[in-house]
């Protein structure tokens, strides 16, 4: 018996509405087509800063915080960007919540000397109003731009090496985090990937110790992202990030949010559509055709500058790896739909967002990233589509990059693609002198730009799903020449994709959607 | 970084200029157009008599190693002073003896506009110390009013074209005496460039230097880009260079004038006499009236770039950097 959020269609059903970048399109399913929902949004804590105490002072396998702290001592707070959650949290951020409780024991134990980090890595530097958002208005206004700061990954003195693994990956961090005396991590995860020792080994790292990782052949054996025991990278995550809690004082505190992407007035978006009431219906055509008629910048305001209502649903701390079982637990919990057997053909709609374009928009890159990143990733077990399957995706595939956030994405795309798509070559050819390139290092560094080398990581973040999937079908793009740049082929419209992946998939293929947003992923067993 | 501090004047001096067909000597006419920068003021050592003299008896300012430029509106990389091999990042060596200088490398170079892409000053601004800083204040008073006068026409010319701002500009240097000019170097370095230069200028040049060759293209006077190239940590200079006539500036400007398109044709010779890949170059400006150095290199940036230069950049998806002010 089929789980009740996979629903197969049949020839009554209604069309299914799924993103397309900022617009909603309607697509005609065939009968017999799987699709995957979302779960409900799990019931939030009732009282979410008596967790926050609670798990500060029972916290797992790892003396209360309280008992870590002494007058005197440095203590760096390092905290997780604007990546997390999508789209950014309503205020408070469970962020600022724990940032208040944390400040006040310290304060409470005479520890003064407390510098906040942004674990930014080589993500862009969060502006001040991005920052006040996630860590309130006092924080902020005590503590910002002196003792509240985005870490610097290319700041010559403020980087440290703390050591190389067995496997002789390079650990450098944060020369004030390596230098305090506690480094307490604040954490929000959203995906099962994040979280755990991706924290500080990642989120105060530099380019030389992503280098370990964020690189092709690593990607390639990942399977996936969201399953860190078959993840190649989380692997090696971890052996960095065990050294570096071997010589550092962690105390990591990870919170977990539910899947509440939208008001309770757009709940529709999660939902079957063959069980939509008449309002809900007459809500969801409403929206779908204003999306189609606003102007770009309108949508996409609708979109980012509205914070989403995220309820939190667990508070966890302690020693890493402890406290992140819990949190991948809570994360499973919420994500995890269970589905019998693979795709030959996935079909899903590319929704507006992903961790790298939150205030901008999503460029060609980040589409790439989305499908054959995150989106191929969202399962565990085995991949929802077959190995040589196709995956069919409705985004417009617009030649649009901020010019500010994702600078060097631009040169990446337009003139590095053009010469080969093949991450290998990538990698050895070009990764390193990009990413040594002065003007993107400065734009990086004092501008709100990501790190040249930034562009390849979104590149590789797709290599195994580029390497799985035989075809990828763009419906909907808006031009053909960023699909042949990405390698995908284009339809006008989901009847011509799906009559074109029929082509090279067997005889009656089974065809899945997976219907995001809100998060979901697929718990796969063959 | 290439710079030797070491004078070496037995190398380079004036006797040892090779003359042009008019008898001009000229610092970079020759195989050893290697002469670069020294950190050493030796303004005190020699006066005009010590400059070398071209076929209309002018001296011209920088033609000596004394005055530790020698520019002539063609690059001087300050690494052809030494003759140590220069240890390059990536364990690439160059040997950069004035005779090894030439041979073809793959080193990438930044070409770095300086007036509002480094400084935040203009051309007007080390203009104005010289006129100021003149023999007596009835001097400068005379001088001022003179620029002043002249303004008008100087506002029409940056409007219409800057090569012709930048000839109508150093005509306001015209009867300063060379000594007074380099004399007062130092000072209008300190006074108006280094206080004017933007927080992460060097920064930017340092971290450009680890990729290869720094130069600053300028058409501001090379006696200052010397200066500046040497606090840096640049390795070269393409400027303007005043015309000096026994000892005393005639208020000209020694051809080619380094301005505009020129600056695009100086950068193209400049990478083909020292063997960088222009595909492989960068070039940094802040204005419009630079596209045409920005569009010969493989790697453009613009630095708080004017509307035009802004609005282009975009088109490119060039990157937009904001330096900031100190």
């Amino acid at each position: 018996m089929t789980h009740p959020l996979v629903v197969t269609l049949d020839k009554k059903s209604a069309p299914r509405t799924i993103f397309a970048g900022d617009k909603l399109v309607e697509v005609a399913m065939p009968a017999g087509t799987r699709v995957i929902y979302p779960r409900p949004p799990l019931e939030p804590l009732k009282d979410v800063d008596a967790a926050i105490r609670y798990a500060l002072n029972h916290p797992e396998n790892s003396d209360p915080l309280h008992a870590k702290l002494r007058p005197g001592m440095k203590v760096v707070i390092a905290i997780d960007d604007i990546s997390l959650p999508l789209p950014p949290m309503r205020r408070p951020d469970i962020r600022e919540r724990v940032l208040t409780i944390v400040l006040q024991m310290l304060s409470d134990y005479g520890v003064e000397d407390v510098e906040m980090i942004i674990a930014t890595s080589v993500h862009r530097r969060m502006t001040g109003p991005e920052v006040r958002h996630i860590v309130g208005d006092r924080i902020f206004n005590a503590y910002w731009p002196k003792r509240l700061y985005n870490h610097d990954a290319e700041d010559p003195k403020g980087m440290k090496e703390i050591g190389t693994t067995e496997e002789g990956e390079v650990v450098e961090l944060n020369r004030k985090a390596v230098e305090s005396d506690l480094i307490i991590y604040v954490n929000l995860n959203f995906v099962p990937m994040d979280g755990g020792h991706k924290s500080v080994a990642v989120g105060l790292c530099g380019y030389r110790s992503l280098l370990a990782h964020h690189n092709p052949k690593t990607m390639r054996q990942c399977w996936s992202y969201m399953d860190p025991p078959k993840s190649a990278l989380a692997t090696s995550v971890t052996r960095m990030g065990r050294l570096a809690n071997k010589q550092l004082n962690v105390f990591t505190i990870e919170t977990t949010v539910n899947n509440r992407m939208f008001d309770r007035n757009l709940d529709f978006l999660s939902k079957n559509e063959d069980d939509l009431s008449s309002t809900e219906k007459a809500g969801l055509k409403a929206l779908t055709y204003t999306l189609s008629k606003l102007p770009q910048p309108a949508r996409n305001a609708i979109f980012q500058k509205v914070p989403a209502p995220y309820g939190v649903t667990g508070v966890f701390a302690g020693e890493t790896e402890a406290a992140h079982e819990k949190t991948m637990k809570r994360g499973y919990e919420q994500y995890l739909v269970p589905i019998k057997g693979q795709a030959d053909i996935l079909v899903t709609g590319v929704p507006f967002i992903s961790p790298y374009n939150v205030n901008s928009f999503l460029n060609p890159l980040l589409v790439q990233v989305m499908v054959q990143g995150y989106l191929f990733n969202l399962y565990r077990g085995a991949p929802l589509v077959k190995k040589g399957g196709t995956m069919i995706f409705t985004h417009p595939c617009t030649d649009q990059f901020d010019e500010n956030h994702h600078a060097p994405y631009i040169e990446f795309v337009h003139k590095l693609l053009p010469e080969t798509r093949d991450a290998m070559e990538l990698h050895k050819r070009y990764e390193r002198k990009f990413a040594s390139n002065p003007a993107y290092i400065q734009m990086y560094r004092t501008g709100n730009a990501y790190h040249p080398a930034h562009p390849f990581f979104m590149w590789y973040w797709g290599e195994a799903g580029r390497q799985h999937m035989g075809r990828v079908i763009a419906v909907g793009a808006d031009n053909e020449y960023i699909p042949k740049l990405l390698g995908y082929e284009t339809a006008r419209t989901m009847g011509e994709a799906l009559d074109m992946a029929r082509e090279t998939a067997p005889p009656s293929p089974e065809i899945t959607m997976l219907h995001v947003a809100p998060m979901l992923m697929a718990d796969v067993t063959v | 970084m290439g710079i030797d501090n070491k004078p070496r004047l037995g190398l380079r001096g004036a006797a040892a200029l090779p003359a042009n067909s008019h008898g001009r000597k000229e610092v970079g006419a020759s195989p050893a157009d290697a002469v670069g920068i020294d950190s050493k003021p030796r303004l005190g050592l020699r006066g005009a008599a010590a400059l070398p003299t071209n076929s209309h008896g002018r001296k011209e300012v920088g033609a000596s190693p004394a005055d530790a430029v020698g520019i002539d509106n063609r690059c001087e990389s300050l690494c052809a002073l030494t003759s140590a091999p220069v240890q390059m990042k990536n364990a690439r060596t160059r040997q950069c003896s004035p005779c090894a200088h030439r041979e073809p490398t793959k080193v990438p170079a930044s070409y770095f506009d300086v007036d509002g892409t480094l400084v935040a000053t203009n051309l007007l601004h080390p203009t104005f110390f010289y006129l100021a800083n003149q023999k007596t204040p009835l001097h400068s008073l005379g001088r001022i009013a003179n620029a002043l006068v002249r303004g008008p026409s100087l506002f029409a010319a940056e409007v219409w074209d800057r090569r012709l701002f930048n000839e109508a500009l150093f005509s306001l240097y015209a009867g300063m005496t060379e000594d007074r000019l380099l004399i007062l170097a130092d000072e209008a370095f300190d006074t108006v460039l280094r206080r004017s230069l933007f927080q992460e200028s060097k920064a930017l040049v340092q971290r450009c230097r680890e990729n290869g060759d720094v130069v600053l293209v300028s058409g501001a006077l090379d006696f200052l880009m010397t200066r500046l190239a040497k606090h840096l940590g640049a390795t070269g200079v393409i400027a303007n260079k005043l015309e000096i006539k026994d000892g005393v500036a005639t208020g000209r400007i020694q051809r080619p004038v380094v301005a505009g398109p020129e600056k695009a044709r100086l950068i193209r010779e400049h990478a083909a006499k020292h063997g960088h890949d222009l595909a492989d170059c960068s070039a940094y400006s802040d204005s419009y009236s630079d596209i045409p150095m920005l569009s010969v290199v493989g790697h453009p940036a613009v630095v708080n770039p004017d509307l035009r230069l802004g609005r282009l950049a975009k088109s490119y998806g060039w990157p937009v950097l904001a330096l900031t002010p100190s």
